[in-house]
């Protein structure tokens, strides 16, 4: 991950709304807010409508085979989303800040295991983490957050470790050293703020990873049975694609801006 | 080179020793236990009685670890409950079909992330293009299996050029060449189409750096154009990273074909980790993701052994300079 120099500058990720980009991804993340408070409003104009019937004023996204308004089925999709991407982003951000920390102020040998244990967890790819600890210890939605978010963990940590590397060498760190604070709390008071909006601007990768990793989870089958979710719609759409194009469209685009959305508002493209 | 040669080797057992020994522990910590795991919830006492003797599960549990990791070592990764089947044989045996997939995609998303990469990076001093980070995390945020079922949509319902689905069309009597790579052109778009983006930008951000380098000063007075210097001479430069990026990204690949498999209907590696996923086919999805992770290893090592024999400066801290 290169940092590239046309960075709008290290607060970016916190204040998205001072930037152009951050002010798009807000404006997708609110319209699927309003789509969401739409389905809650109007819930008794999810079932029994007439079958596959293409978009209208009365259904903007269509009806599916068994007469489900599409628009409500696609908002019942955005809690659960945006749970699975919310705690996936938390769980590795914890975990690797933290260990970021341990790796950049520990000896060299803690540094070369946390860093080992990163690049051993990295060839594990996230998807297959999450099928595999599926198959033994269930499918349940916040399961599969948690097993997401533990396998985005390297990702964190290597910017932390590599950013807190950096600021071992400022003054303000050696100043703390030198009125001899302990190194954890040098670590949480002086480094952490420091390395804290690089990671947050990680955070749109790791939301996005963790949001498609579940659609596709949902999607062969393997996703949490008790909840919609939009990889469980296109999945069902597929059968009817080749008559009901809006039963594929509408879902992903769904999909997409979720992404996108959380992409735009913490910088994500810049931190690529 | 050597030494580094031999600590990288060595790291790849410890690794599939690390996975195994966690993958041993997570089968005695799932709801039940291993008879559980093995015999469904609603065996019968003698039934488990006779799993928990097959599988020596009546054993201590540090001879049972022990057994575990030998049998790992001399490559047996157990038997399929479902296929009644070696792992490995049935893994190697849906292999070919998701290599057909991935490596063309590979090829073809490597050609054309160059040629993106190249005609985005403008010369020193002149105006960037800024959509590029923009469609990149759009292409980026696009689900894979959402992508396939649109190209279905396209080349197969709406234009019929291209077959919907499958290795081969079901009324031909024996399997035909062209008919086959017509059923294979729309997975290997799907994927090639999901890596392009992120090569594409990690060839960027290389390219960006090294046209501002002094080689490509003297390149331009010497009288190349800046285009020809940047294809002779940054371009294999910045090819580094981009190694990286495919070495890493080998077990990312083969995830990444679970959705398109699924999609396409095609029986390759993919669809044999769902399905053995979904009757919780334990020893089946456990050893296939073993092996995926010995096959990313050995991407890695691949990757790192190329980028050492291409730039000799990462040579002086024992290849190091990447990972630092």
């Amino acid at each position: 991950m290169l940092i590239t120099a046309n960075r709008p500058g290290p607060l970016a990720a916190l204040a998205p709304w001072r930037r152009r980009s951050g002010r798009v991804g807000l404006a997708m993340l609110l319209c699927l807010a309003a789509i969401a408070l739409y389905a809650t409003a109007f819930p008794e104009l999810h079932l029994g409508n007439p079958a596959l019937r293409a978009p209208s004023l009365r259904h903007p996204f269509g009806t599916d085979d068994l007469g489900r308004d599409m628009l409500i089925e696609i908002a019942r999709g955005v809690g659960p989303s945006m749970l699975v991407g919310g705690i996936a982003t938390l769980t590795a951000l914890a975990i690797g800040a933290i260990a970021g920390l341990i790796a950049a102020n520990g000896s060299m040998l803690v540094d070369d295991l946390v860093m080992r244990a990163a690049e051993l967890t990295a060839t594990i790819p996230p998807l297959l983490l999450a099928i595999v600890l599926g198959a033994l210890f269930g499918n349940g939605a916040v399961l599969t957050a948690i097993i997401l978010g533990v396998s985005f963990w390297p990702m964190v940590a290597r910017v932390v470790r590599a950013a807190a590397f950096a600021l071992r060498g400022e003054a303000f760190v050696l100043s703390a050293i030198a009125l001899g604070r302990s190194y954890t709390s040098i670590a949480f008071h002086h480094i952490l703020p420091g390395v804290l909006p690089i990671a947050l601007s990680m955070s749109g990768i790791i939301f996005g990873g963790a949001v498609l990793a579940e659609a596709t989870l949902a999607f062969v089958g393997l996703g949490d049975p008790a909840v919609t979710t939009w990889g469980q719609t296109i999945a069902h759409a597929g059968g009817f694609m080749h008559v009901a194009w809006w039963l594929w469209l509408f879902p992903g685009l769904a999909l997409v801006a979720a992404c996108v959305g959380v992409g735009l508002l913490t910088d994500t493209a810049h931190a690529q | 080179m050597t030494r580094y040669l031999l600590r990288r080797l060595l790291q790849i057992p410890i690794g599939l020793w690390v996975i195994g020994t966690i993958v041993f522990v997570l089968i005695h910590l799932a709801p039940g236990g291993p008879v559980v795991a093995l015999s469904g919830e609603y065996a019968t006492d003698d039934i488990r009685h006779e799993i928990e003797r097959l599988y020596g599960l009546d054993r201590p549990l540090l001879e049972q670890y022990v057994t575990y990791l030998a049998s790992l070592a001399s490559g047996h990764l157990g038997t399929s409950y479902l296929h009644k089947a070696s792992v490995l044989d049935l893994v190697l045996e849906r292999l070919p079909v998701t290599l057909a997939i991935l490596v063309p995609a590979a090829i073809l998303s490597s050609f054309v992330a160059t040629l993106i990469g190249l005609w985005s990076t403008p010369q020193a001093g002149a105006r960037h293009r800024h959509g590029l980070p923009m469609l990149s995390l759009v292409a980026h945020s696009l689900p894979s299996f959402w992508v396939a079922q649109g190209l279905v949509l396209l080349f197969a319902f709406s234009l019929h050029w291209l077959p919907v689905q499958g290795l081969d069309d079901a009324r031909r009597a024996a399997p035909d060449l062209i008919d086959r790579l017509r059923h294979l052109v729309l997975p290997i778009m799907t994927l090639a189409l999901h890596q392009i983006a992120m090569s594409a930008m990690t060839l960027r951000a290389a390219l960006h750096a090294e046209v501002h380098r002094p080689y490509m000063t003297t390149a331009l007075a010497k009288g190349l154009t800046f285009a020809q210097a940047k294809y002779r001479h940054a371009l294999v430069n910045a090819l580094l990273p981009l190694i990286a990026l495919f070495g890493g990204r080998l077990g990312s690949a083969f995830a990444g074909a679970i959705a398109v498999e699924t999609v396409f209907a095609l029986p390759g590696l993919g669809r044999l980790i769902v399905s053995a996923a979904t009757n919780r086919d334990h020893p089946l999805v456990l050893g296939a993701m073993l092996l995926i992770c010995l096959g990313a290893m050995i991407g890695n090592l691949i990757a790192d052994i190329a980028m050492n024999r291409l730039d000799p400066r990462l040579q002086i801290e024992g290849g190091h300079a990447y990972h630092r």
